[in-house]
């Protein structure tokens, strides 16, 4: 398991990763996480700054919440697709939002509370996708 | 049974009493004086009966009198008059040597008197003080009446008495002295216009009496129809009256059952409500806990954990436990037994309510703004309060949602006038459609479709504020939605 898990962050760490989550501690305790995995992790408090950071600098992940003001995180996700049809996109919500939907717009989505084992599977699709 | 409806039934009751003793007393009035009414008429029918067998013995003895007496023969039961002895031609014989007397007015009245009796036993007698014939002596009665018509100077008295256990009337008129009486009685100072005496008749009462308690019993027996036929009526009205106070209260049962029912659906929508917000409230705590663990098992995992950085996990974990037990205190406040009023500012009961419902609002983008001048507190059920606050924000929550208003807003207003303390929401929604705004208040009244809505949110809200509030809550559109205003009475 051990090894796994040096090995995933080995595979993933040079990837740019983008965050949006509008609850400050959520926000706090998943970019810790994040920073565990990836060198470079930005992360804004609403859909509108995440898509604003997303056009100044290449992306290759997004994670998003979807219930946020100002712009939510399915809008946000379907203008980052149009900007770029290859992003790989996750999203972590707590709301009742209906699964096809984030399915649309998505490639991977998890119902809060995330464990561990969630994100070690988004890990792993991550190196699936950019054939890491 | 309900106090109103008791208080109801008490009251018919009593009408019901007083109208039956009021009728009662009526007829037994009514009845009393048709039997006053037939006993005088007895008493006038026999002193009538009296005074004809009076007047009929008058003309008769006026009749002989006409003819200055009459001849007949001499018999025992007819002897010649010895008080008219000084008469020269008192005893005749004809040409055919038959023989007659002479009987005067006075003579042939007391033989009618004697021998005939009247109708019902009627009989009279002639008398005097002042006597000729002594078998004429009056008697005890008749010398009471005699002195009467003397002092008096009437002429005529009766009396009921009773002799023997029968009743009769005695009845007497005094006999005024005329010419033809001085025939016999000049030699003892009669003079014309005098009242020497007069006639006394008796007639028993038996017939009358008899004939009274025969009206006396058809007039009860009709009385005491008449009486039974008004009872039942009284007593058939009262029965359906109470029927229909007894048919009212199972309505008003009816009724607050049926709007218990609604409360309590109310009350299930709203902790259904309630559920999600808290559920919703919940999830984000719970995942930030989540993930703080997953930090820590990724340290574990990547080999680089240490100690300040656990300490700052754990710290991080018990300060989202703290909110998770703050939601449940505002959960369980919610769903506090309501059963006591309290004296509370409407205010904070707004707040309590924002407590719970504000981080729906804010997820959705919804500002709220609060405008409170409110300093008197008012003794009211303050949960029940807050579930209208809930009912109202919630449902300016779901409109400015479905009309995808931009910069939506809800602006509470708690003021208070003299005798009130006024809340209004406001939002921005668009407002009510107007033919629709009139029945937003109905019970199962609902634009949301069947899944989403009760139609019972607001016809709660109302029932709430009318009833236990004892205020008022009105709806009307503004320029750019709706304002609901809701008003408290002070006392």
């Amino acid at each position: 398991m051990n090894q796994e898990i040096k090995e995933l962050k080995e595979k993933v760490k040079d990837l740019h990763i983008l965050y949006s989550e509008d609850e400050e501690e959520m926000r706090i305790g998943t970019e810790l996480f994040l920073n565990k995995f990836f060198t470079s992790v930005d992360s804004a408090c609403d859909g509108q700054e995440g898509l604003d950071k997303f056009k100044e600098k290449e992306y290759q992940v997004v994670f998003t919440d979807i219930m946020m003001p100002n712009m939510d995180g399915l809008k946000m996700l379907k203008n980052i697709k149009e900007i770029n049809e290859n992003i790989f996109t996750v999203t972590l919500t707590a709301s009742e939002v209906r699964e096809d939907k984030i399915i649309e717009s998505s490639n991977l989505y998890f119902r809060k509370p995330i464990t561990y084992e969630n994100m070690i599977t988004i890990m792993r699709e991550i190196v699936n996708k950019f054939h890491l | 049974m309900q106090e109103l409806f008791y208080i109801k039934l008490q009251e018919l009751n009593q009408y019901y009493i007083k109208i039956i003793i009021l009728v009662s007393a009526i007829i037994l009035m009514l009845l009393s004086w048709s039997i006053y009414n037939e006993y005088e008429h007895k008493k006038i029918s026999a002193l009538e009966h009296a005074k004809n067998t009076f007047e009929k013995d008058m003309m008769f003895r006026e009749w002989v009198a006409s003819h200055g007496g009459v001849y007949v023969p001499p018999t025992d039961r007819t002897p010649p008059n010895p008080y008219l002895s000084h008469i020269p031609n008192r005893d005749l014989i004809t040409t055919t040597g038959k023989k007659l007397t002479l009987m005067n007015p006075a003579y042939t009245l007391k033989q009618l008197m004697t021998e005939y009796k009247g109708m019902y036993g009627a009989k009279g007698r002639i008398t005097s003080l002042n006597l000729l014939n002594p078998k004429n002596k009056a008697n005890e009665w008749e010398v009471k009446a005699l002195q009467i018509f003397e002092k008096k100077k009437q002429l005529e008295f009766h009396e009921f008495l009773k002799k023997d256990n029968k009743e009769y009337i005695y009845y007497m008129h005094a006999l005024v002295t005329e010419e033809s009486c001085l025939k016999c009685h000049l030699h003892q100072g009669y003079k014309v216009g005098d009242i020497r005496g007069g006639v006394s008749i008796v007639i028993p009462m038996e017939k009358y009496n008899r004939d009274f308690y025969n009206t006396i019993k058809d007039i009860f027996l009709i009385y005491i129809v008449v009486y039974l036929i008004v009872v039942f009526g009284i007593r058939y009205t009262h029965k359906i009256l109470k029927l229909s106070i007894l048919e009212q209260e199972k309505l008003y049962v009816e009724n607050q059952k049926k709007e218990e029912i609604m409360l309590a659906q109310s009350r299930n929508a709203a902790m259904g409500e309630m559920i999600s917000m808290i559920a919703h409230q919940w999830r984000q705590p719970i995942s930030v806990i989540a993930m703080w663990a997953n930090n820590i098992t990724a340290d574990v995992d990547m080999e680089t954990l240490n100690k300040e950085d656990c300490k700052k996990y754990a710290d991080n974990i018990v300060a989202q436990t703290k909110h998770l037990s703050q939601t449940i205190d505002d959960f369980r406040n919610f769903f506090r037994p309501d059963k006591s009023k309290e004296t509370i500012l409407i205010k904070d009961v707004m707040e309590d309510c924002l407590s719970v419902i504000e981080k729906s609002l804010q997820n959705n983008n919804i500002l709220i703004e609060r405008n409170y001048e409110n300093f008197i507190e008012v003794n009211i059920y303050s949960r029940e309060l807050m579930q209208v606050f809930i009912n109202i924000i919630k449902n300016a929550k779901e409109a400015l949602i479905d009309n995808k208003i931009k910069n939506a807003k809800i602006t509470i207003k708690i003021y208070e006038d003299d005798y009130s303390v006024i809340s209004e929401i406001r939002d921005n929604a668009l407002g009510i459609k107007p033919e629709v705004i009139g029945k937003i208040f109905d019970p199962y009244f609902t634009t949301k479709g069947v899944k989403s809505g009760t139609g019972l949110g607001l016809y709660m809200s109302k029932t709430i504020v009318e009833k236990h509030l004892n205020g008022t809550i009105e709806v009307k559109n503004i320029d750019d939605g709706v304002s609901f205003v809701i008003t408290i009475p002070k006392k």
